[in-house]
């Protein structure tokens, strides 16, 4: 059976079914995401002042990574506008880069989930406090990279970044002083809570764009044979869902990493 | 499948793309900078500079990357709705958080 109004517009609309379907489904996206943010709101406005953890996440490497997602948001725009002007070696190779730079956000992101599991809270038995990363363990000694105190607070309240960032050394602590450990993963505190839902929910967005535009860029692409009009929609409507990938980054990224 | 007007219209439009490219790029920067180098003071000021930015970036994203300035009216109308529900649930979130409706400070009876 042949479904209508594929590569044509329809006349009421005005628009071709895919590109609708695509807009309903950016608009259920929307509230999915808004939801989210909300419950970031209410976690950070419920916070005791001055107390919602700043500088835990690598801000150069956030930035990096979304650089590599506007780019990638460019390059599948020239994939889309190669196969509008009858190119469809330069949608090949605009789309693959769009792909790999999908790849590469998704490998950075990886790297930053990794650290954080490896990022430890240390409760002495003394009352120091370490927010440090293990450097090497050595039988009963374990060698920690980080920030030292004696002031409980002092790891966690907002303005103290700056000192726990410059003020990093070596730490060297039996295992038998340690009352608690626990690492900055999603049970940490609110603030990796919710880090973690927002970007993991992102990445998986992520993976399901690779998903899709891989099989634009390789099985897929046999319709650009039999009905380029059609292709040249889906790459279309697989590039609207990219940009509002790249558009809910553009707020994560001040949200979590810079405010 | 396309004709020579059409082409003409791609390659204006990839010209405008590639524009939007460089002020999103810049916008980045200048919002990294912002925060990362020059540590500004007001908790509340560094929220607005870092979202206002955001905001500019979404729209050239939205307006132009996605073609909404230039999309037809039943997207428009479809966004019309996910506004106000969106906007609508903040609302409430806030709303809920203020004062006496504090969520965690229990139900008054």
């Amino acid at each position: 059976m042949d479904i209508p109004y594929n590569s044509t517009a329809r006349p009421d609309t005005g628009l071709y079914n895919a590109k609708v379907g695509i807009w309903l489904f950016l608009a259920s996206e929307v509230m999915l995401f808004g939801a989210l943010f909300s419950s970031y709101i209410l976690l950070r406005v419920s916070a005791d002042p001055g107390m919602w953890p700043h500088g835990l996440l690598n801000v150069p490497l956030g930035t990096l990574n979304t650089f590599i997602l506007i780019t990638s948001s460019i390059t599948a725009v020239m994939g889309w506008a190669s196969l509008k002007m009858n190119n469809f070696a330069g949608f090949k190779k605009y789309q693959g880069i769009t792909i790999l730079l999908a790849i590469t956000f998704i490998s950075i992101k990886s790297y930053e989930y990794w650290d954080k599991f490896h990022h430890y809270e240390v409760h002495l038995k003394n009352g120091h406090v370490l927010d440090a990363h293990i450097e090497k363990q050595e039988g009963d000694t374990i060698v920690f990279h980080g920030y030292d105190t004696a002031d409980v607070d002092a790891t966690k309240i907002t303005h103290g970044w700056q000192d726990r960032q410059i003020n990093r050394h070596e730490i060297e602590v039996k295992k038998s002083e340690i009352a608690s450990i626990d690492n900055f993963g999603p049970s940490h505190s609110p603030f990796t809570g919710i880090y973690f839902v927002l970007t993991g929910l992102h990445a998986l967005h992520i993976i399901g764009g690779i998903i899709v535009m891989f099989y634009i860029w390789g099985p897929g692409s046999i319709m650009w044979r039999t009905d380029p009009e059609r292709f040249t929609n889906r790459a279309e409507v697989a590039g609207l869902y990219w940009h509002f990938v790249d558009l809910v980054w553009i707020f994560l990224f001040p949200v979590l990493y810079l405010t | 499948m396309s004709n020579n007007s059409d082409s003409h219209e791609v390659q204006k439009q990839v010209r405008s793309h590639l524009r939007i490219f460089v002020a999103l790029i810049v916008f980045t920067l200048v919002n990294f900078i912002v925060s990362y180098f020059m540590h500004v003071d007001s908790q509340t000021a560094s929220v607005v500079i870092a979202l206002g930015i955001a905001l500019v970036e979404a729209f050239l994203v939205a307006g132009f990357m996605m073609h909404l300035t230039t999309e037809r009216k039943i997207v428009h109308i479809v966004l019309v709705f996910t506004v106000f529900f969106f906007t609508a649930m903040m609302y409430l979130i806030l709303w809920a958080n203020r004062g006496d409706n504090r969520l965690g400070h229990g139900v008054h009876v």
